[in-house]
């Protein structure tokens, strides 16, 4: 089908000519999904190679779905959702299970170089915003980043992380409050200083 | 703790972060989609419609049958029509209406023609 033709078209519909041998619809659906689900893993494994080999493996696991794929049942993109979320709890519980990583083992870094992690927590918002995540329990992190960053309806939650609305509710609550907290005492690196001034 | 408004700000900025994959990752993805494609489907010509004749044909469990059964209606409308002498005559037999000392059960052709 012709590239402008499948501008309007929904998710659904490109995995069916996906599924009937249109090429062009495989295209057009990795670059709507591809970038959302790469997102998605970041926020979720904080690491880049991983998230990506999670976002390979769901954009696979949908190709083969495909000729099967029951229209009108769900969103191609909270399938995928359901997915990279139930993929990121593997890869979490695999590396609980790989031995821990001592000093021993690190590289030896030259002088004057900084950390990966002091580089991260320097002044970028975002890198703050992403570490503090990474210290919530993992279905608080999961809920906070699906409902604040992903920007989804509680309902759409509850469908991805196959749990109800009010654990969905829950979580994003005290996901938030726990995270309010670990930011608390990044205000500085945050710009916030200012604000708490005014206020008082 | 840090502000409804200032982790709702801090949300807003994240959300408008695009993650742009890598030019390998898309190819990677690329290629699994055509190694995974199903290869398209032939277009097979609708059978052709059958006329009414042909259906009432099957129902009757095909041609040859239904010609059988057309030959036997005839043949029976043609003796009610006819009665030729022998046919008569075995009738008025089994109805005990007259007797008969023989019956010919196999005419000669000539005789089928007869009429009453």
């Amino acid at each position: 089908m012709p590239r402008d033709t499948l501008a309007d078209v929904s998710d659904e519909t490109l995995l069916v000519l996906y599924a009937n041998g249109d090429r062009e619809a495989s295209r057009r659906l990795t670059a709507r999904l591809a970038p959302r689900i790469l997102g998605y893993a970041l926020r979720l494994v904080a690491d880049r190679a991983e998230a990506e080999d999670v976002t390979q493996e769901t954009m696979l696991r949908l190709w083969q779905v495909a000729p099967d794929w029951r229209t009108g049942e769900a969103k191609v993109s909270t399938w995928a959702y359901r997915v990279v979320t139930n993929l990121c709890t593997d890869l979490r519980r695999a590396r609980q299970r790989r031995p821990a990583v001592t000093l021993d083992d690190a590289p030896d870094l030259a002088d004057g170089s900084k950390g990966v992690v002091a580089g991260m927590i320097e002044t970028d918002r975002m890198a703050a915003l992403q570490g503090a995540l990474s210290q919530l329990p993992e279905r608080q992190r999961q809920a906070v980043v699906l409902r604040h960053i992903e920007g989804m309806g509680n309902p759409e939650i509850a469908a991805i992380m196959e749990i109800g609305v009010e654990a969905v509710e829950s979580l994003t609550a005290r996901g938030k409050r726990a995270l309010s907290a670990l930011l608390a005492g990044r205000k500085q690196d945050l710009g916030y200083d200012g604000d708490e001034e005014a206020e008082v | 703790m840090m502000r409804d408004d200032d982790l709702d700000q801090l949300f807003a900025e994240a959300a408008t972060q695009q993650m742009a994959p890598s030019d390998a990752l898309m190819t990677r993805i690329q290629a699994d989609a055509e190694a995974w494609q199903p290869k398209p489907r032939p277009v097979v010509a609708p059978a052709p419609s059958r006329g009414w004749l042909s259906a009432v044909a099957d129902w009757f469990g095909g041609g040859m049958s239904l010609a059988g059964m057309s030959a036997a209606a005839l043949a029976g409308l043609f003796l009610g029509i006819a009665q030729p002498v022998p046919v008569v005559a075995l009738t008025e037999l089994l109805r005990g209406t007259t007797t008969l000392d023989s019956l010919d059960l196999l005419p000669t052709g000539g005789a089928l023609w007869t009429l009453e």
